[in-house]
């Protein structure tokens, strides 16, 4: 009877394809639309598709893992999940205003027309598509993991992520931001409703949330409090993680994108100002990821916990529920960062950067193309170069993060200069690569943060001294409200 | 002069990241007293997933009021 999970999977495979499929066949085919969805998108559309894109693979395998493996550590995602969206509502307004008025489709669009200059957008492009290419191998990893679990080994994990992203790549090529944002609908709605199931875990197999954290208390006190229980995560880590994310969140170039599909400005702010109920979903995982260290603690691969959990106590039917549920979270993010990142590249890399006469059909058309080359490449890395879920997605972070000076600058000081913030980008992700790979979190503060900080201070020092951005463009900008 | 209403939105709106980033070091450490079973900084946590939103909404109409003021006018 193992058989019907895998069946279950597979069938919710089939349907959230075929609803991507369908604006490809009734909407008429150009950049807007493919890359923004025509500007179009309502509230309940735009609230449970970001947050289908937003929480990953990581929110439904992660969290759990990193509870089982390090403890309290894990709440710093509990807190951005709220604090995120304070930044989001703050930027979305901006976001939705400059993009509207001047025809952005991508960030990179932005800064290069405020700060008036091309390579500007093409260094933020490709910053942009280099931070989320090891986004969109975690959720192939993800992918892999969960089908393979939850079909009991019936399908090994690298035939499962094939399969499940040629069917991304086919619903990207077809619908684009609108296919996308439809079917993440779909698959918003799952992953909730699966993510409560996970509650079974804790509730069932533990016998209830008092007995499972007296239990912790009794045999692992220490992965409650800093420094959590491999001793490597202090409350500075904690701060600067959190602040890190808070700023580095809506400096991904995808999310941006999805503001920028909103019918009017009103439609994100909202959606941030209730995303945090949203989030309410991770609760479950990371109790199930301490249930785990009670139950199951010679678990090997922390990433399982979840998977290995939920066969504890239920039927296959409901695994294979759950199992869908997971694949949701790692598809919607997925399939949005594969789109996110074809039409930066044919937007920013061709046709604003090595072919400026491209019409736009044609570079919707190289968008178009470039799905499946980055679902390729994506596919490649995940079979050749695995790594750890966590540690990728914060590299990520702390190359996003760089974006934000230049963000606010652009918004609220007319003295930001194109080489100011371009030194400044250069300059933060040297600072980041320093701070990760030869001396690693110096005080035990994040990377990014160090980044961060040698950022604002060139960007800041080098717009001081350069010349600044003509007057039309500033009028251009500061009169717009 | 007194705030607008875009700057007093985004005041309240930063309330949440910076009372969790700078009480973190007095919350953090502390397990007792636990609260319907959780620890006390794990509540902490899922008590801001349901408060933050409030706070947000608050930011947001005094916002939104604000940007029709502008339109309107």
């Amino acid at each position: 009877m193992e058989i019907i999970a895998l069946i279950i999977i597979f069938i919710w495979l089939i349907i959230t394809t075929i609803v991507a499929f369908i604006p490809g066949l009734v909407k008429k085919f150009s950049l807007e639309e493919w890359v923004v969805a025509s500007r179009e998108i309502g509230m309940i559309i735009m609230y449970f598709a970001l947050a289908a894109e937003i929480y990953s693979a990581f929110t439904f395998l992660g969290l759990a893992g990193w509870a089982f493996t390090y403890g309290y550590s894990i709440y710093y995602a509990l807190a951005y999940f709220v604090t995120a969206y304070s930044t989001g509502f703050i930027l979305a307004k901006y976001y939705w205003t400059y993009s509207k008025k001047h025809g952005y489709l991508t960030q990179a669009d932005f800064f290069a027309d405020r700060y008036e200059s091309r390579l500007l957008g093409v260094l933020v492009a490709i910053v942009g598509v280099l931070a989320l290419l090891p986004y969109i191998q975690l959720q192939i990893i993800g992918t892999g993991i969960i089908v393979e679990s939850a079909s009991y080994g019936a399908i090994d994990r690298t035939t499962a992520f094939i399969i499940a992203f040629i069917c991304v790549a086919i619903f990207v090529f077809m619908g684009g931001a609108r296919g996308i944002l439809w079917t993440n609908v779909l698959q918003g709605v799952l992953m909730f409703i699966c993510a409560f199931l996970v509650l079974g875990v804790p509730l069932i197999g533990v016998g209830g949330i008092d007995k499972l954290f007296a239990k912790v208390i009794e045999s692992y006190p220490q992965y409650l409090v800093p420094p959590g229980g491999k001793g490597i995560h202090p409350i500075q880590w904690y701060m600067s993680s959190l602040l890190l994310t808070t700023l580095g969140f809506w400096m991904f170039p995808h999310l941006v994108m999805r503001v920028y599909a909103a019918k009017d400005p009103k439609t994100p702010m909202r959606s941030c100002a209730w995303m945090p109920w949203y989030s309410i979903l991770a609760f479950p995982i990371v109790l199930a990821g301490y249930s785990a260290l009670i139950l199951i603690p010679k678990l090997k691969v922390a990433d399982m916990a979840v998977m290995e959990t939920i066969k504890l106590i239920y039927p296959p039917a409901i695994v294979g529920l759950i199992g869908a549920g997971g694949l949701a979270a790692a598809v919607s993010t997925g399939g949005g960062l594969i789109q996110a990142s074809a039409a930066i590249i044919a937007r920013n890399w061709i046709q604003k950067g090595l072919w400026p006469k491209a019409s736009d059909i044609a570079t919707a058309w190289a968008a178009r193309i470039l799905t499946f080359i980055i679902t390729v490449i994506s596919l490649l890395l995940a079979l050749y170069a695995p790594a750890l879920l966590v540690f990728l997605l914060l590299v990520a972070y702390s190359f996003v993060v760089q974006f934000f000076p230049g963000t606010i600058f652009g918004y609220a000081w007319k003295r930001a200069t194109k080489i100011g913030v371009m030194s400044g980008i250069i300059v933060g992700c040297i600072v980041v690569i320093l701070t990760t790979f030869v001396w690693r979190d110096p005080l035990g503060v994040h990377s990014g943060i160090w980044g961060l900080a040698a950022n604002f201070a060139v960007t800041i020092l080098v717009s001081l001294v350069t010349k600044p951005p003509r007057e039309e463009t500033l009028k251009r900008f500061f009169s717009s409200y | 002069m007194p705030l607008s209403r875009e700057k007093i939105s985004i005041i309240i709106a930063i309330i949440p990241p910076l009372v969790m980033i700078l009480g973190a070091p007095l919350v953090l450490y502390a397990v007792e007293p636990r609260v319907l079973g959780m620890p006390f900084n794990l509540f902490w946590h899922v008590m801001w997933l349901l408060l933050g939103p409030a706070i947000l909404t608050i930011a947001y109409l005094i916002r939104v009021k604000g940007m029709e003021g502008r339109s309107g006018g």
